[in-house]
């Protein structure tokens, strides 16, 4: 990957409406196996500089495998291949042998399911990328930690304990502070796996206003099984099944007026 | 969708089309008291239009408790929210079908002039609009807008006739205000079934038409004159 950055300064976007400059990831005809087993089928797809994008689909229909393939997490799991198809970022085939894994996964950061925060202090939670990327200055460090953390909207509540142990925050607290931890590598795109799964409902509010907020700098791509908290977040929607992108739109069109019957069935909860 | 929400949707739609019988009964009650001079109607028109706003009540009340344990989606959504829109009209129409029945009372002319046949326009196109509501029918919802034309070129013809009454005859103004408020009331009918259908529309299609260009009545008119 190219560590030189394409992006020009960001803009505040709140459009509902798919943006018609070239896109931040563009995938085309990506199939996609574990061993024998090909999980997708000629999914093409442009994900937009700013937006959030959702992606929706019953169990085993790809969408996580999808988000993995986004920063190559899927090279970590044997006999798991591309088998077709290209997924570019910001102009740069991922698959491209030039491409530094390392550097892709800084520039795409990543949120799962559940909480993982190192067994450290919070502060060490927030510093430790920073650390390995080889900064050593204390004052910049400090600074970029206080910055994550109060861009995850997690600062007020942590800024008197900072050394404290990260287990001793709440679920959601824990949460925020893995997102605190992706953006102090500064990326530029954020994949969410179910971010929001093991939340409570305020615990998940919360990670939803955050979302909300950091889509005026980062671009964002969400696998999520609750159809409201898609509908709340997201600017553009797209609905898989069966390892196929059956209709990808705006949100607002996906949940009030679907084109496909399978994408309403779905999201009605008539089926999956 | 589980069955259970189904039941309560259709158990939604049931309650809207019982509102819409009520109000149509109530209409067709208002006329025949004003033109057979049945003041005794009133009463019965009195009490749909109270079945009406209790029915407004719980169907409020069902479409509320759908949206917050559902929260519904795609068609469910629309029919819900295109639901509760509806009920407001239908409610608006049973006051009217009251109103008419009151001022029938008052007028002591017996020429009404063009409001028998407003009379009837309206009920069918009530008919219709319930009708296309229960068929999820697009292309009926848009013969009611242009029948609405008629309606209100015989309410013009109304008020064009009333004041003629008067001006020929000033002790008769009282009674022929009540004459004009009638047909204002079955104009304003008109205007609810046609808003109703467009409910039906956006139900139908997700489309919002009822502020669209080529819907307003004024293209309409020009449309039917070069038909014509």
């Amino acid at each position: 990957m190219q560590e030189t950055s394409e992006l020009t300064p960001k803009t505040v976007s709140n459009t509902s409406k798919p943006k018609t400059e070239n896109p931040t990831i563009r995938i085309r005809d990506l199939n996609f196996s574990y061993g024998n087993n090909q999980v997708l089928h000629d999914v093409s797809l442009d994900i937009h500089r700013c937006e959030v994008m959702a992606f929706i689909g019953p169990s085993g229909c790809g969408k996580s495998t999808l988000l993995r393939c986004l920063n190559r997490m899927n090279d970590l799991v044997d006999g798991a291949q591309i088998t077709k198809g290209t997924i570019e970022i910001q102009g740069t085939n991922l698959h491209d042998p030039a491409v530094d894994v390392i550097e892709l996964r800084k520039k795409v950061g990543m949120v799962f399911q559940k909480s993982n925060p190192f067994p450290k202090s919070i502060y060490q939670n927030v510093a430790y990328g920073l650390q390995i990327q080889g900064i050593r200055s204390k004052g910049k460090i400090d600074e970029r930690v206080e910055e994550s953390l109060r861009k995850a909207a997690l600062w007020e509540e942590v800024k008197d304990r900072l050394n404290e142990n990260a287990y001793g925050l709440s679920g959601g607290q824990q949460q925020r502070l893995c997102i605190a931890r992706t953006l102090a590598v500064e990326p530029e795109i954020i994949l969410m796996d179910e971010p929001c799964s093991a939340l409570d409902p305020v615990a998940t509010g919360r990670v939803e206003e955050l979302i909300l907020g950091l889509k005026d700098e980062y671009t964002i791509v969400v696998v999520t099984h609750n159809m409201q908290q898609a509908g709340r977040i997201s600017d553009r929607t797209a609905f898989f099944y069966l390892g196929k992108l059956i209709e990808c739109d705006t949100t607002k069109k996906i949940f009030i007026n679907p084109d496909k019957k399978q994408t309403e069935d779905y999201i009605s909860g008539k089926f999956g | 969708m589980s069955t259970y929400f189904e039941h309560n949707l259709e158990n939604v739609k049931s309650k809207l089309l019982l509102m819409g019988q009520l109000a149509h009964e109530a209409l067709k009650l208002s006329i025949q008291a004003l033109l057979e001079g049945d003041s005794a109607l009133a009463k019965t028109i009195r009490a749909k239009d109270e079945e009406i706003d209790e029915l407004e009540n719980e169907l409020s009340d069902s479409v509320t408790t759908c949206l917050s344990t559902h929260a519904p989606v795609a068609a469910d959504l629309r029919l819900l929210v295109a639901t509760m829109k509806i009920s407001h009209e239908i409610e608006r129409i049973g006051d009217e079908a009251k109103a008419i029945a009151r001022r029938s009372r008052k007028t002591a002319t017996h020429d009404f002039h063009q409001i028998p046949q407003m009379g009837k326009i309206v009920q069918q196109m009530l008919q219709d609009a319930l009708s296309t509501y229960a068929e999820y029918d697009e292309g009926k919802a848009k013969a009611i807008w242009t029948r609405d034309l008629e309606v209100d070129q015989l309410h013009i013809d109304n008020n064009l006739f009333c004041r003629s009454l008067v001006e020929k005859n000033p002790a008769l103004s009282s009674s022929v205000f009540e004459i004009l408020f009638i047909s204002k009331s079955l104009e304003r009918i008109g205007d609810h079934a046609v808003n109703i259908s467009k409910e039906v529309v956006f139900m139908a299609t997700s489309r919002d038409v009822r502020h669209a260009q080529e819907y307003k009545k004024s293209v309409l008119r020009k449309n039917l004159s070069e038909e014509t």
